[in-house]
């Protein structure tokens, strides 16, 4: 045998890079950890991460999509109008920049919330933005969005991604990189067609809808109920807020998880500066 | 026994302190690209914190490797069907590689199977035995002897193609 074993082994050391610099990132992995464990015991299935996000627009929008289906949801009932005025405050700012910052929380009984905040920014016209995720004390990812390109920063390194699988979104949550990229057009153009919309006051507007039983994996349906802020004919904040339903209602019940997001949209037609890594 | 979300979270820490430079090296090898490595091994450890009541009482050490193993291939299915323009090619025209005997040796590496690699990887970077190898792999001992000895003649190959006077680091 001409290859000697401790030399191929020596060899494989060097090239695996054991240079002790990585430090393992064990609060993240904790709150991940705990977060994977709250959907288990909901009984949630989530997609995979990457690839979760080509599908992602089915979470939130996509429930909302199945329960106008033929057999869908039965509690839905359309009131477009109110919708109708949403969707025009949504058109009358796909050709701005804008701001994002967006706030998901989710919540259990007896446990402490977790919280993820974004922030970005995007240029519709030239098609270029930016989102900031905050995982961790001192840990921000950052992801950029030129033209038809992604990338991610991870440490002091960028990669290029599938736009499509930037950021995955857990049932009854809205993928962030559509948020920012497609804007309020998408969740408000759907909520026109499917689930109650009610004005409530002036360029104040909520909504509600139950996701069906799903085959994508969903346990039961969610109901889902939200909040539309319009001011100056632009969108300004939707809050959306879903508490899983589980086959088994009695479990489900005990220990319901909610989940929470804050959408704020801002800085409208201000420049976006943002450079390809 | 009940062991308490406190008590979970610090065993849980101390292992993964302990676990990660090792197992990081594991899946840099098995991908060949640190940044997707480090993907890895992290989904990795978030699926063994959920099950981790169970698994502590075992081995630990042998699950996670074997989650990566399985995790590895996963992916390359996974991104099999996807388009990605970040990937490194697994081959690159050798008139235009950087020689160095790393570079070399890592382009070898991701020429072999994912079986194969798996094997030259538990083999001679984790030491494992053969046996061992097996259960990762959930395989038995003879298939991995077999594959051991393709993926050494194939390495040998591969490396004194791509140049042989540099293989005298891991070749004689």
């Amino acid at each position: 045998m001409t290859m000697e074993r401790e030399e191929l082994s020596t060899a494989l050391r060097s090239l695996a890079g054991l240079d002790g610099d990585s430090a393992a990132p064990v609060a993240e992995l904790i709150e991940r950890g705990r977060r994977a464990e709250r959907k288990r015991r909901a009984g949630i299935v989530t997609a995979a991460s990457g690839v979760a996000a080509v599908t992602a627009i089915t979470v939130g929008v996509g429930v909302l999509s199945s329960s106008s289906s033929p057999g869908g949801g039965s509690h839905v009932t359309a009131s477009p109008q109110p919708a109708l005025q949403l969707v025009s405050a949504a058109e009358s700012t796909s050709r701005t920049s804008y701001r994002v910052a967006i706030t998901y929380t989710v919540s259990q009984a007896k446990r402490k919330d977790y919280a993820e905040h974004y922030q970005g920014a995007f240029d519709p016209v030239a098609h270029r933005g930016y989102l900031r995720m905050k995982t961790a004390p001192a840990r921000t990812m950052e992801f950029r969005y030129i033209g038809n390109d992604a990338y991610v920063q991870r440490g002091a390194r960028w990669k290029r991604i599938d736009p499509a699988g930037t950021i995955g979104a857990p049932r009854g949550a809205l993928p962030m990189g559509e948020i920012l990229t497609a804007g309020p057009k998408p969740l408000l153009k759907t909520l026109a067609t499917v689930g109650t919309v009610t004005r409530t006051g002036t360029g104040r507007y909520t909504f509600a809808y139950v996701g069906k039983k799903s085959a994508g994996g969903e346990p039961g349906g969610n109901k889902v109920t939200g909040t539309v802020v319009v001011a100056d004919q632009k969108i300004k904040q939707i809050t959306m807020q879903t508490t899983l339903v589980g086959p088994d209602p009695k479990i489900a019940d005990r220990d319901p998880v909610t989940r929470a997001m804050v959408i704020d949209f801002s800085g409208y037609g201000s420049p976006v500066n943002v450079q390809r890594p | 026994m009940v062991v308490s979300d406190t008590t979970k979270d610090l065993a849980y820490a101390a292992f993964v302190e302990a676990a990660w430079s090792r197992h990081l090296g594991v899946a840099t090898l098995l991908t060949g690209n640190p940044h997707q490595a480090e993907e890895l091994l992290q989904d990795c450890l978030v699926k063994l914190y959920v099950r981790w009541r169970r698994v502590a009482a075992g081995d630990p050490d042998a699950y996670l490797r074997r989650m990566l193993v399985n995790g590895n291939v996963s992916r390359w299915r996974r991104r099999r069907r996807e388009l990605l323009t970040a990937q490194t090619p697994d081959r690159i025209d050798p008139a235009s590689a950087p020689r160095e005997p790393n570079e070399e040796l890592r382009r070898a590496l991701l020429a072999l199977s994912h079986q194969q690699r798996t094997i030259v990887v538990l083999r001679y970077f984790e030491d494992l035995t053969e046996k061992s190898v097996a259960a990762a792999l959930g395989c038995t001992v003879g298939t991995v002897k077999n594959q051991h000895h393709r993926a050494i003649r194939r390495l040998r190959e591969l490396l004194r193609h791509l140049d042989p006077r540099q293989n005298t680091e891991i070749a004689r």
